[in-house]
C-alpha cells in the first residue's frame, strides 16, 4: 500500500514537472483573435438596438477557433462541441493565465466523424486542444430550437490539448495543519469544560 | 429610549451563530471528500483551510458565549441575518484560495449570490474550476435555499424554543408541523427526495445526450441543485444552454417550478390533499402571472421574428420566463442576448416576472405570489365595497392550505414588504444607472439581484465598480431575509453604539 | 401493519409529486399552445 501511493506520487510529481517543462511551449503559441470572435457573433446587429432586423452574422460563413472545453457530446452523425475563445485559450489560471473575465464561445454542430482527432477537452486538470472549424453561424438555429450555434462543415486541431497539474502550495498546507491543529484544540477545551462543568455541578450547554 | 444589549444577549447571540457556523463548516466536509476523489490535492487542501477557518470560530464562539438563556424575538432575527454574513465571510475562502477571483469582494458576492440562490457570479474560468469547488459553489447554493439555519436546526439545535425565531428571522414562516425541529425535517425530506428522483432523471437524460456517465451525474447533481434552490448555477459557463436538448430543458422547468413551490404546499400534496395545487392562492397567482408574461414575451418575439418557429419560441421565451419568474435564473440564452435579441420589451417582460418571483416559505426569492395574491384579493375588495351598498359587510377570504379572513393587518403587511422590494429594485437601478448602464438593462440586472434569481443581461461582471457589487451583495442579502431580520441586525449595532 | 402505513405514506409522497409535475407540465402545454397561435399570426 505504502508503495503504490509512493510509487504514485512519484509519478504525479515527474509529471508535474515534464507539465512545467512543457508549458512554455504552449503559453509562446499565439493565435490571432477570431474575426469575428464570440462576443461579437452575440452583439452585432444589423441595425443597433432593433432584434427586428436580427444579427449581423447571421447565416453567414466564418471560420472560428478556441478551446475544445468540457467533453463532445455525440449525437448519431453529428455532435455538440464546444469552443472558448477567451482569455484561457491556451493556458489556465493554475498554470499562471492572469484573470480575464469571464468565459466566452459559441456552441458547434460537426459531424462526429471529424471529432475525433480532438484529444482533450478543458477542464480543471486539462487545457483542451485548440481547435478551428468552418461553417455558418446561426443566431436562432431552427433546427436546434432556437440555440445560437455555429453548424460546421469542417474541422482542424491547431494545438494539442495538455494536462494541468496545479501544485500543492507549501504555505497552505502550513495554513491548513495550523488551522486544524487550533480547531482540535478548542474541540477537545469545549468538551474539557463542559466535563469540568458537570463535575462542578452546574449543568454545561 | 433605545436599550444598549446586556452581555447575556451578546451571549446568546454569539452562541447560537457559532452553532450554524460550525454547521457550515459540516457541510464542507462535502466538496472535501470530492476534491480527494478526483484528486485535485491544492483545492483539498483549500478546504481543509476553511473548514479549520469554520470550526475555530464556531468552537471558538461557542467556548466563550456560555449561557443558559434561550433565544428571544429580537435574539432569533440578528442570528439569523448575523450568520449569513459570517457564512458568507467564511464561505467565500475555498473561492477565494482557488485563485480564480480578482478580490475577496468578488467572492463574497458570489458565496451571497450562492446562499440567497441567486445565480450571479463574478469567478473567472469557470469552465476550468475544480470539481470540488463546483461542488461546494452548488452545495451553498442547495443548502441555502433550505435556509443555512434550517440546517442548523435540523442537526445541531437540540429542541429549543427559540429555534422558531431563528427559523422565522430567515424569511420562512410556515409550520408543517407544530414543532419546528420537525418542521425542518419536513423540508428536508421534500428536499432530498426531489433530489435523488431529479438527478437519476437528469443523470439518465445526460447519459443519453452522450455524456460520460460519472460526468453526466456530476452535472445532473448541480443542476438539479441550481434548479429546485431556485439558484441557478450551474457547472460550465453556459448555464443550461451546454446541453442542446428539449428534454433536459423540460426536466430542468419542472424541477424550476418545484423548487418554487412553498414548502406547506408540497407537504399539503405529499400528504394526501392533492386538490390544493388547484385551490391555493399562490399557484392561481403564479398561474395568472406565469401565463400573461409568457404571453407577452412569446408574442412580442414572435411578432419581431426572432425565433423562427414554435418549439424554438417555446424552448427560449418559456425556458427563460419560467426561470426568472421562480427567480432561479438559468438560461439557454447568452446574457447579452437578451440585449440584442430580446430588445427592451424582452427585457422589461422579463423583469416584471423576476420581480414577483416565487412561492413565500420556498427557496425562491422576489415579492412572491401570496403577497399579489392578497394584493389583487384586497383590491377586489375594495371594487366591491364601492358598489355595495354602504352598510352591507364585504368581507373577502382566500386560500392557503386552509381558508383565511382577509383582514387589513394581512393587507398592510403584505403591501410593506412590497413596498420594499420596490424600493430596493429602485435604488439597485439608480445605483446602475448612476455607473452608466442603460435603464433597462440596470433595471433587469437589479431586479435579478434583489429578487435572487440571477439572470443576467451582460451587466454584471468581474469588471464593475466595487460599489456595484456591493449594493447588489446587500440586494440579494436583504432580498432573501425578506428585510426584517436585516433591520433587527442594524437596530442591534446601533444599540450597542447609541443605547442607554 | 407499521409495514402498510409506511406504503402508504410513501405511496402518498410519490402521488403528492406526480400531480406536482402534472401540473406544471401542463402550464408547459400551455405554452407551446401560445407559442403556436404566435407563429400562426406572425408568420
Amino acid at each position: 500500500m505504502m508503495t503504490r501511493t509512493r510509487t504514485l506520487t512519484v509519478l504525479v510529481v515527474s509529471g508535474a514537472m515534464l507539465a512545467a517543462l512543457a508549458a512554455p511551449a504552449f503559453a509562446l503559441a499565439t493565435y490571432p483573435p477570431n474575426k469575428p470572435d464570440s462576443t461579437e457573433l452575440i452583439n452585432h446587429q444589423n441595425v443597433l438596438g432593433d432584434v427586428t432586423k436580427g444579427l449581423f452574422w447571421n447565416g453567414k460563413a466564418i471560420t472560428f477557433h478556441g478551446e475544445a472545453i468540457g467533453e463532445v457530446m455525440v449525437r448519431g452523425d453529428y455532435a455538440w462541441i464546444h469552443l472558448n475563445d477567451d482569455a484561457y485559450m491556451v493556458e489556465n489560471i493554475e498554470e499562471g493565465a492572469k484573470l480575464g473575465g469571464y468565459n466566452s464561445g459559441m456552441a458547434v454542430w460537426v459531424p462526429s466523424a471529424l471529432t475525433k482527432q480532438i484529444d482533450t477537452y478543458g477542464d480543471y486538470q486539462h487545457e483542451g486542444s485548440i481547435v478551428s472549424i468552418a461553417g455558418v453561424f446561426n443566431g436562432a438555429c431552427k433546427q436546434h430550437g432556437g440555440d445560437m450555434d455555429i453548424h460546421a462543415t469542417s474541422l482542424r486541431v491547431l494545438a494539442a490539448g495538455h494536462v494541468v497539474v496545479d501544485p500543492v502550495r507549501p504555505w497552505k498546507v502550513v495554513l491548513a495543519v495550523v488551522l486544524a491543529s487550533i480547531a482540535g484544540l478548542l474541540f477537545w477545551f469545549e468538551r474539557k469544560y463542559r466535563y469540568l462543568l458537570r463535575q462542578s455541578g452546574r449543568v454545561g450547554t | 429610549m433605545i436599550v444598549r444589549p446586556r452581555l447575556e444577549d451578546h451571549l446568546v447571540i454569539g452562541k447560537y451563530t457559532g452553532k450554524v457556523i460550525v454547521g457550515v463548516g459540516l457541510l464542507m466536509v462535502i466538496p472535501l471528500l470530492v476534491s480527494l476523489g478526483f484528486g485535485e490535492w491544492d483545492t483539498a487542501v483549500d478546504f481543509v483551510i476553511s473548514i479549520s477557518a469554520c470550526l475555530i470560530f464556531g468552537f471558538g464562539t461557542q467556548l466563550f458565549c456560555r449561557t443558559e438563556k434561550d433565544m428571544n424575538w429580537s435574539h432569533g432575527l440578528v442570528v439569523a441575518s448575523g450568520a449569513w454574513v459570517w457564512a458568507t465571510a467564511l464561505g467565500a475562502l475555498p473561492h477565494y484560495l482557488s485563485g480564480h477571483a480578482s478580490s475577496y469582494l468578488d467572492t463574497l458576492f458570489d458565496v451571497m449570490s450562492g446562499y440567497t440562490t441567486t445565480g450571479l457570479y463574478l469567478l473567472q474560468d469557470i469552465d476550468h474550476i475544480a470539481n470540488g469547488l463546483n461542488m461546494w459553489r452548488h452545495l451553498l447554493t442547495y443548502a441555502g435555499g433550505q435556509g443555512i439555519v434550517v440546517i442548523a436546526l435540523t442537526f445541531l439545535f437540540k429542541g429549543t424554543s427559540g429555534a422558531y425565531k431563528v427559523y422565522v428571522g430567515e424569511g420562512k414562516d410556515e409550520k408543517l408541523l407544530p414543532n419546528v425541529v420537525h418542521t425542518a425535517r419536513a423540508i428536508w425530506l421534500v428536499s432530498l427526495t426531489w433530489l435523488v428522483v431529479g438527478t437519476a432523471a437528469l443523470t439518465a437524460t445526460g447519459i443519453w445526450l452522450g455524456q460520460m456517465p460519472i460526468r453526466a451525474f456530476f452535472h445532473a447533481m448541480w443542476v438539479f441543485m441550481g434548479a429546485w434552490s431556485t439558484g441557478g448555477f450551474a457547472p460550465q459557463s453556459y448555464n443550461t444552454f451546454w446541453f442542446h436538448s428539449l428534454t433536459y430543458e423540460t426536466i430542468c422547468i419542472v424541477i424550476m417550478i418545484a423548487g418554487s413551490f412553498n414548502f406547506a404546499l408540497h407537504w399539503a400534496m405529499w400528504t394526501g390533499n392533492l386538490k390544493e395545487i388547484r385551490r391555493n392562492v399562490e399557484t392561481i397567482s403564479m398561474f395568472v402571472t406565469l401565463s400573461v408574461t409568457t404571453l407577452a414575451a412569446t408574442f412580442w418575439l414572435a411578432k419581431a421574428n426572432v425565433y423562427p418557429d414554435a418549439m424554438s419560441l417555446l424552448r427560449k421565451v418559456f425556458y427563460q420566463i419560467v426561470s426568472g419568474h421562480t427567480t432561479t435564473g438559468f438560461s439557454t440564452v447568452y446574457a447579452k442576448a437578451f440585449v440584442t435579441q430580446w430588445g427592451p420589451i424582452g427585457l422589461v417582460v422579463t423583469t416584471i416576472a423576476m420581480a414577483i418571483g416565487a412561492s413565500a416559505c420556498s427557496t425562491g426569492g422576489g415579492i412572491k405570489g401570496i403577497r399579489m395574491g392578497i394584493m389583487s384579493k384586497a383590491f377586489l375588495q375594495d371594487i366591491r365595497r364601492m358598489v355595495s351598498p354602504e352598510s352591507a359587510l364585504v368581507s373577502q377570504k382566500y386560500h392557503h392550505i386552509r381558508d383565511v379572513w382577509l383582514d387589513d393587518g394581512l393587507v398592510r403587511g403584505a403591501m410593506t414588504i412590497t413596498v420594499a422590494y420596490v424600493t430596493i429594485y429602485a435604488v439597485a437601478t439608480i445605483v446602475g444607472v448612476l455607473y452608466g448602464f442603460p435603464l433597462d438593462q440596470a433595471a433587469f440586472e437589479a431586479v435579478s439581484a434583489a429578487s435572487n434569481t440571477g439572470l443576467s443581461c451582460g451587466v454584471t461582471a468581474p469588471t464593475i465598480p466595487a460599489l456595484m457589487k456591493v449594493t447588489y451583495i446587500a440586494s440579494m442579502w436583504l432580498g432573501r431575509l425578506e428585510f426584517m431580520s436585516v433591520f433587527a441586525l442594524g437596530g442591534y449595532l446601533w444599540s450597542v453604539v447609541r443605547g442607554r | 401493519m407499521a409495514n402498510g402505513a409506511r406504503r402508504k405514506r410513501i405511496s402518498g409522497y410519490a402521488l403528492g409529486m406526480l400531480a406536482e409535475s402534472g401540473w406544471i407540465l401542463a402550464m408547459t402545454v400551455l405554452a407551446l399552445l401560445m407559442a403556436i397561435i404566435a407563429k400562426a399570426i406572425w408568420r
